[in-house]
């Protein structure tokens, strides 16, 4: 009798300790967990596409790349009604009730651009551990991943100066402010690590351009570089390289070409071989935005329904110089309507791939947030070179796009090359959110001639060029200090 | 599952391995009477076994005779509630004559402790016990209710009045600190005990995890057991005695067995009662006439033409020839109801040593005092015993209740109509060319709120080898909520509203034994058991929200409009959840001669929704317990009953949250570039190092009876500290959360609880009286907080966890009088400018004058100050029982002491008064102490000032908090039971009426209508459910 018991105890002491931790293991039962989620090859594509998706969400929240890329530097004239994009240019930016329309007081809120770096922080995790992948997809979509959160700093870093940098996943340390030269730093690393393992472009045309391919990942390199070089002076020269080679080796690629200027439409529509990396706006995809993109204000009838003026235009003081009157320019041509007329009967069509042309409320536009596309690169190659002193190849890369405007090349040198390149990239990207940043990043910005938003030497040393941060960011944090200048 | 079919098949087999060998029977027949006396019907009769739990054979019949079949060397246990149990040796005698002493000690009575019965002399832990006959002859939807007062350290605060609902319920102060919600809304997390109803353990929390946001029925279990079914109660207070109740037993335990059958004879028992509501105490308004005249005179006052011009504007004001602005509305008064309502409970048990049963049929139906609330309870309770050998024995149980509900316009807890009653006087009632919203949200709302609940349980013992037991319980518990409420287009601003709550949980709980007893040479006696548990929890809550439906005869979904109407779903929080929970146990207890008692115990917990890094909790205790009364030196001492010191340490850990808080969870968001996006949920950051909440007791008791059970004390003292409180801990934004759970806080409690009871006469006397007096003082005190932060604010800063202090305190403005006159404003020497708020808010004669703590003549947030605390430092409550002949005359109460409220209601009707334009109801002012005028020393601000913008009457001020102390009494019964023999003739056993006032009498300070219906905050809400005061009259028959 003894005997049974002892055997009837270890029964069941043996299948209790043997069962019990997957009894314990329940995932839960309304939504996906950790324990349910990270399985399959499309549970990575999902949280990859989360991973764009949610920049997307942020940058197109408002017009946060127009507001402060193009309006802050000061050139576009609002009317009253449209005075929220008077006081971004008149840097009135802690004036929340004058930024409160289209959101623009928000993106003094750094949290959304956090969400979405920790939810890459979470997947470059988790992805290593996902068995259903092969090797290659897990370097190919840790790539992305890492280029994701590399742009994120990159973006955040030309908004707010330093910020905090998480890299781990579910870190919830009260970190300080990070050096902004550390953290672009950083992403420079990270990218010089990723270089390799993304294919040139895809075979697929629905990712050109709107998953990061090699192209993108150079394109930022070199635009890192240059941001990095505008405010870490003595290593200037290493950054330029660094940019040169990256745009080089874009080129060398042969992957990419300049699209007729006639076809301007459809680079902006996205998905080209001119594409480098754009966030997708596509209706038939059901990505849909509205009040983002800077056409939204600079378009009337019968472009769009329902506006026989545009809201806000381009000054023509601002045209005149960077497209004189008697010069020859098809972006001037193609790009404008009624240029010099320095009034709201003037259009600026760079965006126009307008949708949904029933009433004046339903229209939308098409175009794809641009962030890099092959002709701006080929000028951020240029300016490098010529920075480096290489003047042939620099003018090399400055006329291709110039003969693509179907304009006569330049065939100047020393500081006259540097500035025509500088008003080149003006008149190929204009509107594109690329304006502040540049003036920023090559001090132009303290030069009145050049900037009409200009800074004193003294006000931009105190951070005049950065958006200001929300308080908020102090909250449950007393590392963080905000930008002073902001807290006069 | 798989766990427990495996366990459950071998014990089965085991059962049919072993056949039994019996001794040799003889049939003992006998009688039992009382000392003084007749003879006693219904006694237990048990047969006693060495080692083993005695084992009941038969009861006896109304003539006192029973018949039991045992060995010719038999002792049998004789057992009658308020006697003494009674060990009779059979040595061979076919025929016994046995006297029963009725009982002056509560020492051998048996109490149930970690799923075992002991007798009282080898508790080590702090265990006290009510016996069913305590709670019969008031009726109450909620048992609990009828535990207030009666355990010192329980505290039970009835905060809603509302028929059906629970009050909230926690055992030796705080065991949680966390604040969920804000204002009105903040509750802190429930610290209620765990309800072990039969054996089985039973969540009493329902519906709690949304607030005073309550989704569904929100009926706890505890709603639906009749309390006229409950045989006992046992209330656990220290880690020693809950330990192998595993992780939810950390805030103490409370089990509740219902009766059984017990009787040869089947015995038939009635029981009914009607009884009537009271509409409660109102809050004082002021009406008609004097309203208007009010008004007007502040508005004059104010000496500000526009404004006064304004009065022509302000049609209810200036009309006061219009009979529909000239009236005297009690708006109160509509909405309450006196209310008729019964109870019903027939029962039937009996049967013999092999099989007995019993079934209890209950109902019960009370109506509001807010008109359309009230609630309903069916209920019918079985269960059988069946003992086909000596060494087997089964037991099943089934109980079926549905409670339904009247929920009226608020969620149950509180009646947002009824409270707030927003109209002015001068207005027209609800008529039917009149409709007013509130009014017709709150009445002609149509509620059908229902909840279903079936309990079961099988039981199975068996006695492998003398001394060693196996055993094996098994029960499933389901659980459904229903609601549908329809809120018709005048109430809802023309938007007919539909309201759809299906909720469903179930349970399946195992606990399988091996118990071995034994005892030496009559003093060494051992007791061992180990034992597991397994369990497995299901909860489904849908909401279905549909608003803007097309017109009062569509209640929808039909007349969904995708355009016009819109739905909402899920709760998000409590929606779906599946908890797996498994518990290993081990217990030893060792007694010498029951003179020294130990007690060792040891329980592992694993949960599924620990963090998934920390799955296991272990919880050890020890208990010792030294009866004195047995030492030789008391060996003569005739007036000491018994006399013990008790000792226990234990550990008890809980788990915490919930399965998201360790794991995290993942949200679709709609789709990029073609492809869906799915993304971590970023509110809530996963912790999958959750640890569980470790609740660490000491306790130190003292029991002593003397004079033949005259006077029988009991002091106990504890303390308790709660490491690795859960804590909800604020991320910074670069984190790219919100928030996080952590295990950083800690709290100390410590306390001191004494019972006294008192018997003024012998007990041959023919007055019965026993006054019994309990009372508990508990200090807590905040050990430490998350991050290492010194203090830490919840609910919009107006609640503060400060290292050192007492947790949950109020953080409030110091109210120091009134400015008697402007030139008592102190002026800022370095500005110039008198004391204001931030910005341009200045104060004068007749605001507030609240202490500037930083001396900056601004006040801010830095000027808040550590104020009170909600929680009651000292409970109690009192009870007499007084027999004579066939009168008895029962009350028992309830003593609070040391609880700071907020009588937000006040400050809310006063802030309501600062606009005169505005047709809300007025304050009856006259007696109140308010400042009139220049050079008046007044308790309160200036009401009529109404353009200051000094905020005088803000919420968060000293001014409104106030002393909650209260002494209550519960209820007052005075019952005649018919003579027995004169019943004869009707064929009933006994009869007995008795008529029952509730709520009687509440002594406070405190100027609100009711100190205890306020939130577990201490804030008196003005839409509080009042508690109402009712008579009945009650029927017992047994035949």
């Amino acid at each position: 009798m003894k005997r049974l018991t002892c055997i009837f105890l270890l029964i069941v002491l043996a299948l209790g300790a043997g069962s019990c931790k997957k009894f314990l293991t329940v995932a839960p039962p309304d939504r996906m967990s950790d324990a349910s989620f990270w399985k399959t090859k499309s549970d990575v594509e999902s949280a990859i596409a989360n991973a764009y998706g949610f920049l997307f969400d942020i940058l197109t929240n408002g017009p946060y790349v127009p507001g402060n890329g193009d309006f802050r530097a000061g050139e576009i004239d609002a009317p009253p009604s449209f005075d929220v994009f008077a006081a971004i240019a008149q840097q009135d930016l802690t004036n929340k009730s004058r930024l409160s329309r289209y959101n623009m007081n928000s993106l003094a809120d750094w949290y959304p651009f956090y969400q979405s770096i920790a939810a890459c922080n979470i997947s470059l995790d988790r992805i290593p551990d996902v068995a259903a992948l092969s090797d290659a997809d897990k370097k190919q979509y840790m790539a992305e991943l890492r280029f994701l959160r590399a742009f994120t700093y990159f973006y955040i870093s030309r908004i707010y100066g330093d910020v905090p940098l998480y890299t781990e996943a579910y870190d919830r340390r009260s970190l300080p402010r990070t050096p902004m030269v550390e953290v672009l730093q950083f992403c420079l690393k990270e990218l010089n690590g990723i270089r390799e393992d993304l294919p040139w472009q895809y075979d697929d045309p629905t990712k050109w351009g709107v998953r990061a391919a090699r192209g993108a990942v150079y394109s930022l390199i070199a635009n890192v570089d240059m941001w990095a070089a505008g405010f870490d002076k003595d290593n200037q020269r290493a950054y330029w390289k660094e940019a040169a080679e990256a745009i080089q080796a874009l080129k060398a690629s042969g992957r990419f070409e300049l699209l007729p200027l006639e076809e301007w439409r459809r680079i902006f529509k996205g998905r080209t071989r001119e594409s480098l990396f754009e966030f997708s706006v596509n209706t038939n995809y059901g990505t849909t935005t509205r009040y983002v993109s800077i056409g939204q204000w600079t378009l009337h009838s019968p472009l769009v329904v329902g506006y026989a003026s545009s809201d806000v235009y381009y000054s023509s003081d601002y045209i005149k110089k960077i497209f004189p009157v008697d010069k020859s320019d098809k972006r001037r041509d193609l790009w404008f309507y009624l240029p010099y007329a320095n009034n709201n009967q003037s259009m600026f069509m760079k965006y126009s791939n307008v949708v949904n042309m029933i009433t004046s409320a339903s229209w939308l536009l098409d175009d794809d947030l641009i962030m890099f596309r092959y002709g701006g690169e080929l000028l951020t190659g240029a300016e490098a070179l010529a920075n480096l002193g290489q003047e042939g190849p620099a003018r090399e890369m400055l006329n291709l796009v110039r003969a693509r405007a179907g304009t006569e090349p330049y065939t100047g040198s020393g500081q006259d090359l540097k500035n025509f390149i500088f008003l080149e990239r003006q008149r190929e990207l204009i509107g594109e959110g690329v304006r502040w940043y540049d003036l920023v990043r090559t001090g132009r910005i303290t030069d009145p001639e050049q900037a009409k938003s200009y800074l004193t030497q003294d006000q931009f040393n105190r951070g005049g060029w950065t958006w200001p941060i929300d308080e908020k960011a102090r909250n449950f944090n007393p590392n963080i200090t905000l930008n002073s200048y902001w807290t006069r | 599952m798989k766990l427990f079919f495996n366990r459950f098949s071998l014990i089965v087999l085991f059962l049919f391995c072993y056949s039994a060998t019996n001794a040799q029977l003889i049939t003992v027949k006998g009688r039992v009477v009382a000392e003084e006396g007749g003879p006693l019907p219904g006694v237990s009769v048990l047969l006693h076994q060495q080692g083993a739990a005695p084992k009941p054979m038969a009861a006896t019949d109304q003539n006192g005779h029973f018949t039991v079949s045992v060995p010719g060397n038999a002792r049998l246990e004789l057992r009658f509630i308020s006697f003494e149990t009674l060990v009779v040796p059979v040595n061979n005698r076919t025929s016994l004559s046995i006297v029963m002493k009725p009982s002056s000690t509560s020492l051998k009575e048996s109490v149930i402790v970690g799923y075992q019965k002991k007798t009282r002399e080898t508790v080590t832990g702090a265990v006290t016990r009510i016996t069913g006959k305590e709670l019969q002859d008031v009726p109450v939807s909620n048992v609990e209710q009828l535990l207030q007062g009666r355990v010192a350290g329980l505290n039970i605060q009835q905060n809603t009045g509302a028929p059906g609902f629970r009050g909230a319920s926690s055992i030796r102060g705080l065991s949680q600190m966390m604040v969920n919600g804000s204002g009105d809304n903040a509750y802190l997390t429930p610290q209620s005990p765990l309800y072990v109803i039969d054996g089985v353990p039973v969540d009493a929390n329902a519906g709690f995890e949304y607030g005073f946001q309550s989704q569904g029925p929100g009926t706890s279990p505890l709603s639906l057991i009749p309390p006229e079914d409950i045989q006992s109660i046992d209330v656990m207070k220290d880690a020693e005695a809950t330990a192998l109740y595993g992780s939810r037993g950390a805030n103490g335990v409370i089990v509740i067995t219902t009766r059984r059958g017990q009787s040869a004879v089947p015995i038939v028992r009635y029981a009914g009662n009607m009884f009537i509501n009271f509409t409660p105490q109102l809050r004082s308004t002021i009406g008609g006439k004097d309203e208007r005249a009010y008004r007007v005179k502040m508005i004059r006052d104010g000496n500000n033409l526009s404004e006064i011009y304004r009065i022509s504007q302000t049609q209810f004001l200036s009309d006061s020839l219009n009979a529909f602005f000239n009236n005297s509305t009690n708006w109160q008064d509509i909405y309450y109801q006196t209310t008729y309502n019964h109870t019903h409970n027939v029962s039937v048990s009996g049967g013999d040593q092999r099989l007995n049963y019993k079934t209890n049929l209950n109902y019960y139906t009370e109506e509001g005092v807010v008109r359309n609330t009230g609630f309903d309870r069916y209920s019918l309770n079985q269960n059988v015993n069946f003992n086909p050998t000596p060494r087997l024995q089964l037991s099943g149980y089934l109980s079926a209740g549905l409670g339904k509900k009247l929920k009226g316009s608020g969620n149950g807890l509180t009646d947002v109509g009824a409270g707030s009653n927003v109209s002015s006087s001068l207005l027209p009632g609800p008529s039917y060319f009149n409709n007013v919203g509130h009014f017709t949200n709150s009445i002609y709302r149509v509620n059908d709120t229902r909840t279903y609940d079936i309990r079961t349980y099988l039981n199975i013992m068996y006695e492998l080898v003398p001394h060693l037991q196996l055993s094996t319980n098994t029960s499933y518990n389901y659980t459904s909520d229903q609601e549908d409420t329809f809120i018709p287009a005048l109430a809802n601003n023309d938007k007919p509203a539909v309201y759809g709550f299906s909720g469903r949980k179930s349970n399946l709980y195992n606990r399988s034994s091996i118990n071995y007893n034994n005892t030496w040479k009559e003093k060494h006696s051992v007791y061992a058991s180990v034992f597991s548990e397994a369990t497995i929890v299901n909860v489904q809550n849908k909401v279905i929200n549909q608003s803007n439906g097309p017109n009062d005869n569509y209640h929808g979904p039909y007349g969904f409009s995708s355009y016009f109407s819109s739905v909402s779903g899920t709760p998000d929080a409590g929606g779906f959840s599946e908890v797996h929970s498994v518990g290993f146990a081990a217990n030893l207890s060792y007694d010498y001669n029951k003179k020294y008692v130990v007690n060792f115990n040891y329980r592992a917990d694993g949960n599924s929704f620990a963090g998934e890094n920390e799955r296991w909790a272990h919880s050890p205790s020890v208990g010792l317990r030294w009866n004195f009364n047995k030492e030789k030196l008391f060996e003569h001492a005739e007036w000491l009953d018994f006399g013990d010191l008790r000792f226990s340490y234990g550990v008890n850990l809980r788990p915490t949250t919930n399965i998201y808080a360790s794991m995290g969870w993942y949200d679709v968001k709609g789709n990029y570039n073609g492809v869906t996006r799915i993304s971590p949920h970023l509110g809530q950051m996963p912790n999958p190092f959750l640890l569980p909440e470790e609740v660490e007791q000491f306790n130190y008791g003292f029991d002593m009876s003397i004079f033949k059970g005259r006077i029988g004390l009991t002091l106990d003292a504890y303390t308790k500290t709660v490491y690795n409180m859960l804590y909800s801990r604020k991320l910074s934004t670069g984190t790219g959360f919100e928030q996080t759970f952590t295990n950083d806080a800690s709290i100390y409690n410590y306390g001191y609880e004494a019972m006294l009871t008192v018997r003024p006469f012998k007990s041959t006397s023919k007055i019965n009286w026993t006054i019994s007096l309990n009372g508990a003082v508990n200090r807590d005190v905040v050990l430490s907080l998350p991050g290492g932060a010194a203090q830490l604010l919840s609910d919009d800063k107006t609640i503060i966890n400060r290292v050192g202090y007492s947790a949950t305190s109020n953080y409030l403005h110091i109210y120091e009088g009134v400015y008697r006159t402007n030139a008592d404003v102190p002026v800022d020497p370095i500005t110039g400018l008198p004391m204001r708020n931030e910005g341009k808010d200045f104060y004068k004669g007749g605001d507030s004058k609240f202490r500037d703590v930083d001396g900056n003549y601004v006040l801010n947030d830095a000027d808040l100050q550590v104020a009170g605390t909600p929680i009651a430092r000292i409970t109690g409550g009192f009870s007499s029982y007084l027999t004579y002949k066939n009168w008895s005359i029962n009350l028992n109460g309830t003593i609070l002491f040391k609880r700071d409220l907020l009588n937000k209601a006040l400050a809310e009707r006063m802030t309501k008064l600062r606009d005169p334009f505005d047709d809300a109801t007025f304050v009856d002012l006259r007696d109140l102490d308010y400042w009139k005028g220049n050079g008046d020393v007044a308790k309160y601000p200036n009401p009529f000032d109404y353009y200051s913008t000094s905020d005088s009457y803000r919420i968060y001020q000293t001014l409104f908090q106030e002393d909650g102390s209260f002494i209550k009494l519960n209820a007052v019964t005075v019952g005649y039971s018919v003579d027995r023999t004169w019943l004869r003739r009707f064929g009933m056993n006994a009869f007995r009426m008795y008529t029952t006032v509730s709520n009687p009498l509440l002594f406070t300070g405190y100027s609100g209508p009711n100190p205890e219906a306020v939130t577990d905050l201490g804030r008196d809400r003005l839409d509080t459910y009042p508690v109402a005061r009712s008579l009945s009259f009650g029927l017992n028959i047994e035949f």
